[in-house]
């Protein structure tokens, strides 16, 4: 966004939070199914947030993490990172996995597909277009760095950028994750124009 | 001991001894120190991405870009009394730590940044000393306003001064 010269305002802000929350009720649904246990995604919350705050704005930039990363293509271009805690990553293979042995990556890579593909899907279906989603990658690693590279993807313009933000909770456990989708410039105005806001 | 958190596309100087200039996760982003060791002078910038000339638009915030970020250092360096030849410069960053790609070009931020800012630096007529860039982990930079020390972390290895 330019934001220099035009502030996105509260309406938008509101419309993006409502479009994550179709995204999220969508992939809570499919997360239950394949967890059997009921997951509760939190309503969006969404952001306007300058570059310089945005390493703070998840917490401590410096904390390992685990986060699930992919591109989307097509109508609508940004990013989507599921960013987990590494024990709530134990907790939720362990689910996952219901006593077998299975690869804690393999699972949040699974699982991040799942919440991921449900999301985009819902998006896509609001907007009336195709959305596609590239095959997901997964990091170990700090905060600030899960997310500056893409950060910087889509702030070559603008200082600020929209972040939607969910948290989820898996039957009693409740699970500090973020959800986050960074839309490019072009591809938000072109959700905005959909839903005649002016930019 | 004050820890000053340097932001994205954020330059900050300092002269207080009990000063620490940290850039906390750097992942494709890059830390630039400056440090006049006669004068006690420190500077750090936390860069994004490697041109101003990608925006047409006015650029607000100087420490973003490599090309405007390392004359602006300079200059606040000078604004708390360092000596151009007295600047010890260090680089670290430049991670990358997804594959990207955009209409079938592979984007490698990480790169680009630590070429951008090497040419900048170049253009200043100046060098770069010492750097810990590229790969696909995080790091963390930190710089000692009182002695000029420059620690980089990398999560699960000892912190190791550059």
């Amino acid at each position: 966004m330019e934001t220099n010269d035009k502030q996105i305002n509260q309406m938008q802000l509101d419309l993006l939070g409502e479009l994550g929350n179709i995204g999220s009720g969508n992939a809570a649904t499919a997360l239950s199914q394949i967890l059997n246990k009921t997951v509760y995604l939190d309503v969006p919350n969404v952001e306007l947030c300058n570059i310089s705050e945005v390493g703070k704005s998840f917490g401590d930039p410096e904390l390992k993490k685990t986060a699930v990363f992919f591109q989307t293509q097509q109508d609508v271009k940004g990013y989507v990172l599921l960013v987990f805690e590494d024990e709530d990553v134990k907790k939720i293979s362990k689910i996952a996995a219901g006593g077998m042995e299975i690869d804690a990556d393999s699972v949040m890579t699974e699982i991040g597909n799942i919440v991921a593909g449900s999301y985009i899907g819902a998006l896509a279906s609001m907007v009336e277009g195709k959305i596609d989603l590239t095959p997901p990658q997964i990091a170990h690693d700090m905060l600030g760095s899960l997310i500056d590279n893409i950060v910087s993807l889509i702030c070559v313009v603008a200082d600020e950028l929209v972040i939607i933000k969910t948290k989820m909770t898996i039957g009693n456990e409740t699970i500090p994750s973020f959800f986050i989708l960074f839309l490019e410039d072009e591809s938000l105005k072109k959700l905005l124009d959909y839903f005649n806001f002016e930019k | 001991m004050t820890n000053i958190n340097v932001g994205m596309g954020e330059i900050k100087t300092s002269n207080t001894p009990n000063n620490i200039l940290i850039a906390p996760g750097l992942g494709s982003c890059i830390g630039i120190t400056m440090y006049d060791n006669i004068k006690k002078i420190a500077g750090m910038a936390h860069v994004v991405l490697p041109s101003a000339k990608e925006t047409s638009g006015q650029v607000a915030l100087l420490g973003k870009y490599a090309d405007t970020a390392i004359p602006e250092m300079i200059a606040k360096m000078k604004e708390l009394g360092a000596q151009t030849k007295d600047i010890e410069i260090k680089m670290v960053g430049g991670a990358q730590m997804f594959n990207l790609e955009r209409g079938g070009n592979i984007l490698n931020i990480g790169m680009r940044n630590i070429l951008a800012v090497k040419t900048a630096i170049e253009k200043e007529k100046l060098k770069i000393s010492a750097s810990d860039t590229g790969g696909n982990k995080g790091r963390t930079l930190k710089l000692n306003v009182e002695t000029g020390t420059v620690l980089v972390k990398i999560l699960g290895q000892k912190e190791i001064e550059l």
